[in-house]
């Protein structure tokens, strides 16, 4: 009775539609349904609408972000990488998500830095050293199973991860970076255990002592203690720790990790401590030379590179610190790509039959693909749309829903942006929100003057802060 | 310790420097205690007599921190037959402690003062620099000064990193005389202080103890049991076990190591040790099972310290209010004297406690009046029922976006936009249809322009005519234009394609080149490469002491740009030496086509696609080294005209 009881107050405390994947039901809502017109066309593009919007529902709320990363990617090359729950197995698994998740880090970080690690029988390996060239990460995780040196063995997973070593080595490979930029710490755990040599809280606190912000991601189950150093090192917001589901789950909460952390509000002390400083920079002029030369950094041969806007040394990519006189040296292109974490383009909203209507928008305006017109019994129904269940889209447009509305997508396949007003189809929604990161609609507007739009003036209200 | 046979002020003794190089000493003979000791902190200058005079002497300049007046002692180095070498002996040991002393005092110089001359580099620099150096750390383990003073670990680091070695090795040997081994050696380190850091960690880093008795299988190869023990296997064993330690100690010197362990290895004894069941099958094992019976008692457990166990969530003080007594018994395998039933769980058990013991944290006073401190308090609170933290984000307020696109205020248009602005439509439509009629009214064949027309191509022109009429030179549809335009635009594609055709490095960037790609033979290429490395090494080290500000090291500075002029010397060699190869080889090729024309008749064309590249290939491929060199030298020239023009002007 007593373990009844247990279970019953259980279920109630637990919110609903948090349940794990194994735990739900089978969905039934899967059934597709015919529309007025006795045609099922309408209901499955809305699902494939629907399907593609959620990938972009994502917090939109411009915070401050660190876009100078200096990230430790930690993965675990523990006998539990050998699991085959992920196919072919999950050490393989993750070399591969690794090796593209690198490249999309690089793309939209691009002033960060990055080094990679490896829990590997009990200690911790380094793979790769600390830079911004993606190439170089990219061929060290290929060189753990294709040794370029023939003497050597492919790397296999071996015995158990050690999170103390880990967090250790990260701690002291990122203690020189600068205190402008964040010092991360991503470890991808495949195993359920640690075994450290040590007591494990003291190198958390050590951690915490050095502004390391750890994110684990799970592939097997919780753990209490990746809970523990998550929350402590991330302002007591466990939220970085993650466990996958499955395969694709893994990629999407790898990918997820793109997005710069948010930078927390120092305290008095932190900040009297670290106050902000000028970081000099350079943005050197590209160069193309006929013949090969060698460049600063590497000692390599390259065709062309750029030139140090200080010493005039030649460095072969960007960005970079100058080998000889250490100036950071950057594109501004670098700086803009980081801008739209800081500057999120807001989501766009569906737009109802009405709206439409209202609008009279027939085309995208991003692609001119043609809108589907507007049904011919919502235009004689001009202006007094009849509202069957009141609900308030976030648009604060009433809507009159049809019946294949299907939840996420747009019934008018429009969606507009609140800045401009302007209509776009899905396919631009996606594009503008996962590349561009910009709006057409706003862009190519007049600019009304000088007029300010921001609500507040200058001073802010103190947990605001103002970006020029 | 080293000491010298001297006099001082007429009287014999002896001069001895401390073993930790600290302090000079000189005792008169016979003396108990010595009568002079100078701290070679306090040394400001040092003196010998010069190498020819027959009296061999070192003078000591001091200058105490208190005193305000300079002293100087001198020591005649009385020895008959070493003298020479005494005072040689002496003077390097000093010199290089001075020199040490120093390079210590500037570190923290160099990056935390700010210059207040004016015409030294920007202060910011020195600030970011600052910054990036020293975020602040209590690992005492790790600061940059104890990484910089471990010489062991940084032989280490170069053991395990070729290049890095390659590197120091190159600019050591080539570093200009006048700085120390050892003030090159720190600045060389200085600048990978992070280096060292990494490696102290990763060379540091011990594995977890485990189960090591689960871990040891015997491996059945070729029908023979093998066994892989290794020293630490058997150390984790005894430490582990002291059972076992016990028997191997009583039994192996009767026993063969070796027998010791394959017996012990399936013995019983293990079985029991791993909390296996033990079953008639067993093989017995006089020796060992005799240890059977002995049980834990040797290795009990060494209970988690009671004494930090905080009593708020001491287990055994709820035994008085335990419900189970009443009624429901606890589990089996929770109560005591059961286990013999299941080994295996109370054998994990204490296993996993001895585990936990090395690993246990060490805190403070736990028996306090509440008998918990505050951390303790906070690991053992609810957090569950806990509020979420505040929210402590930093929102951004975002002004419109679009102001930036515009220019502030005024008119935001292009020059362009104004001048098309002021433009008619109506005109400038006009002038259009006109131009393009007139156009194609030539050739009313076509419709459309006719390009070849327009350009004025005339085939029948030739080259000499041309250069007979320099103006006409400048004819866009002349031969020689069209030629000159085809080889650019071909010359274009070639570099473009030389530029994108390796797809190994991300668009926007440069693949490298392999070196096999160059003319240039291999010993040229090699010795390049190394001057290149050591060039930069040279240039960071200039950079790092001409941003530093310090008026203090504007020696250093010269030092590098003398070391750097001796690396544009080294690059002229090389080409100079490469040119030579080259000459030899076309005269050698030149040779063999003579002796070819003589022998056949027939004359071959000079082939020099073979032939190694010459000082031009060299330069060429140098070129941003040497450009680098010379920016550098500019601005420690240009820099120090003015400061010698400002102190000129001050006195």
């Amino acid at each position: 009775m007593v373990a009844n009881a247990n279970k019953k107050s259980k279920e109630k405390v637990k919110p609903r539609g948090r349940e794990m994947a194994w735990e739900r039901e089978i969905r039934t809502d899967f059934r597709v349904r015919e529309g007025q017109d006795g045609l099922i066309k309408g209901h499955v593009e809305g699902l494939v609408e629907a399907r593609k919007r959620k990938r972009l529902r994502q917090d939109t709320e411009p915070f401050q972000r660190g876009i100078i990363r200096h990230v430790a990617l930690v993965l675990d090359l523990s006998e539990a990488m050998l699991e085959k729950d992920m196919r072919p197995n999950r050490y393989l698994v993750t070399l591969k998500y690794t090796q593209e998740y690198i490249r999309e880090f690089f793309e939209q970080n691009p002033i960060s830095q990055m080094l990679i690690l490896a829990m590997y029988d009990g200690i911790c390996i380094k793979i790769s050293d600390l830079s911004g060239n993606p190439s170089t990460h990219i061929s060290a995780l290929i060189a753990l199973r294709n040794p370029r040196n023939p003497r050597e063995v492919a790397k296999e997973p071996k015995g158990s991860p050690s999170l103390q070593n880990a967090l250790e080595h990260a701690r002291a490979s990122l203690h020189h970076t600068p205190s402008h930029g964040t010092r991360e710490v991503i470890i991808i755990l495949g195993a359920l255990l640690s075994l450290d040599p040590g007591d494990i809280f003291k190198t958390i606190s050590a951690c915490v002592a050095d502004h390391l912000r750890v994110a684990i991601i799970g592939m097997a189950g919780r753990l209490r203690i990746c809970q523990e150093i998550c929350a402590k090192t991330n302002a007591n917001d466990p939220s970085s720790y993650t466990v996958a589901l499955d395969q694709t789950h893994f990629r999407e909460l790898l990918l997820a990790t793109t997005t710069p952390p948010v930078i927390r509000k120092p305290t008095a002390a932190a900040q009297a401590a670290n106050p902000a400083s000028l970081l000099l920079m350079g943005f050197p002029s590209r160069v193309i030379e006929d013949s090969p030369t060698l460049c600063a950094c590497h000692g390599q041969l390259t065709r062309g590179g750029y030139t140090c806007s200080r010493c005039m040394a030649k460095v072969c990519s960007l960005p970079s610190t100058c080998p000889s006189c250490h100036l950071t040296l950057i594109l501004s292109t670098h700086l803009a790509r980081s801008y739209h974490h800081l500057f999120p383009l807001r989501n766009w909203v569906e737009v109802s039959w009405q709206r439409a209507l209202k609008k009279g928008s027939v085309q995208c305006t991003g692609c001119l693909t043609a809108f589907p017109p507007v049904p011919a019994d919502m235009r004689d129904s001009k202006g007094k749309g009849k509202v069957t269940n009141g609900n308030h889209e976030s648009n604060g447009v009433n809507g009159a829903v049809r019946q294949e509305k299907v939840e996420g997508a747009s019934e008018s396949s429009r969606y507009e942006c609140e800045t401009c007003g302007e209509h776009f189809c899905i396919d631009c929604d996606l594009f503008c929100h996962e590349v561009v990161h910009n709006c057409p609609g706003c862009q190519s507007s007049v600019p009304e003057g000088d007029v300010v739009q921001g609500q507040n003036g200058a001073a802010g209200d103190g947990n605001r802060m103002d970006v020029d | 310790m080293s000491s010298v046979a001297s006099s001082y002020k007429k009287q014999n003794g002896t001069l001895s420097i401390s073993k930790d190089n600290r302090e000079v000493s000189w005792i008169q003979t016979g003396a108990a205690a010595p009568t002079i000791r100078l701290l070679v902190a306090d040394i400001s200058n040092l003196q010998q007599t010069p190498e020819k005079s027959p009296k061999v002497s070192i003078k000591i300049f001091t200058q105490t921190a208190g005193a305000n007046k300079p002293e100087d002692f001198t020591f005649s180095l009385t020895s008959a037959t070493t003298a020479r070498a005494d005072q040689a002996a002496i003077t390097k040991i000093l010199r290089q402690e001075i020199e040490n002393i120093r390079a210590r005092k500037q570190q923290p110089v160099a990056s935390a003062t700010v210059p207040d001359d004016p015409g030294a580099p920007p202060a910011a620099f020195a600030i970011a620099q600052a910054l990036a150096v020293s975020t602040g750390s209590n690992d005492s383990a790790f600061t940059d000064a104890k990484l910089l003073a471990n010489s062991e670990l940084q032989r280490s680091l170069l053991q395990s990193n070729v290049d890095l070695k390659q590197r120091f090795m190159q600019a050591l040997t080539d570093k200009p005389d006048n700085i120390s081994t050892h003030q090159f050696a720190s600045q060389f380190w200085v600048t990978r202080v992070h280096l060292l850091r990494e490696h102290a960690v990763s060379r540091g880093q011990t594995q977890g103890s485990y189960n090591v008795l689960s871990e040891v299988k015997p491996k059945n190869v070729d029908g023979t049991n093998r066994l892989n023990l290794s020293k630490e296997q058997i150390q984790l064993i005894f430490k582990q076990h002291p059972l076992v330690k016990k028997v191997y100690n009583e039994s192996v010197p009767a026993m063969n190591e070796m027998e010791f362990w394959s017996r012990f290895f399936v013995s019983r004894l293990i079985k029991k040790l791993k909390g296996e069941k033990i079953t008639e099958n067993d093989p017995t094992d006089p020796k060992l099972d005799r240890y059977l019976s002995l049980g834990d008692g040797a290795d009990v457990p060494v209970q988690l310290d009671g004494a930090h166990i905080p009593r708020f969530i001491d287990l055994e003080g709820n035994e008085q209010n335990h419900s189970q007594k009443r009624g429901n018994a606890p589990d089996m395998t929770m109560q005591p004297n059961n286990h013999e039933k299941v080994p295996i769980l109370r054998v994990l058990n204490s296993m996993s406690e001895k585990m936990m013991a090395d690993t246990a944290t060490a805190k403070g006073e736990v028996h306090g009046p509440v008998g918990l401190d505050e951390e303790t308090f906070n690991e053992i609170r609810l957090r569950d029922l806990q509020k979420d933290s505040l929210d402590n984000r930093i929102m951004l307020n975002i002004k419109d976006q679009k102001r930036f696109h515009t220019t502030e205020g005024g008119d935001h248009r292009s020059k362009e936009a104004i001048i098309y602005a002021r433009q008619n439509p109506q005109n400038v439509l006009a002038t259009i249809s006109n131009e393009s009629r007139s156009l194609t009214r030539f050739n009313s064949l076509h419709s459309g322009l006719d390009l070849e027309e327009a350009l004025g191509i005339n085939d029948d022109s030739s080259s000499e005519d041309e250069q007979h009429h320099q103006k006409r030179t400048l004819h866009i549809g002349s031969k020689s234009g069209r030629a000159a335009a085809t080889k650019q635009i071909v010359g274009a594609i070639r570099q473009k394609r030389a530029q994108t055709d390796d797809y190994s490095a991300p668009p926007g960037s440069f693949a490298p080149v392999p070196f096999e790609n160059t003319d240039l033979t291999i010993e040229i290429r090699d010795s390049l490469a190394l001057t290149h490395s050591t060039t930069i090494e040279f240039l960071h080290y200039f950079w790092s002491v001409f941003h530093s500000g310090d008026p203090e090291r504007a020696g250093e500075a010269q030092n590098m740009i003398g070391a750097l002029d001796k690396s544009l010397d080294r690059i002229k060699a090389n080409a100079k030496q490469a040119e030579a190869g080259r000459r030899a080889y076309i005269d050698r090729l030149n040779a063999q086509l003579e002796e070819h024309f003589r022998r056949s008749g027939k004359r071959k064309k000079l082939d020099l696609r073979q032939a190694p590249g010459g000082a031009e290939a060299v330069n060429a491929m140098m070129a941003p080294t040497v450009r680098a060199i010379k920016e550098a030298s500019d601005r420690f020239r240009e820099e120090y005209e003015l400061q010698i023009s400002q102190s000129k002007a001050v006195s």
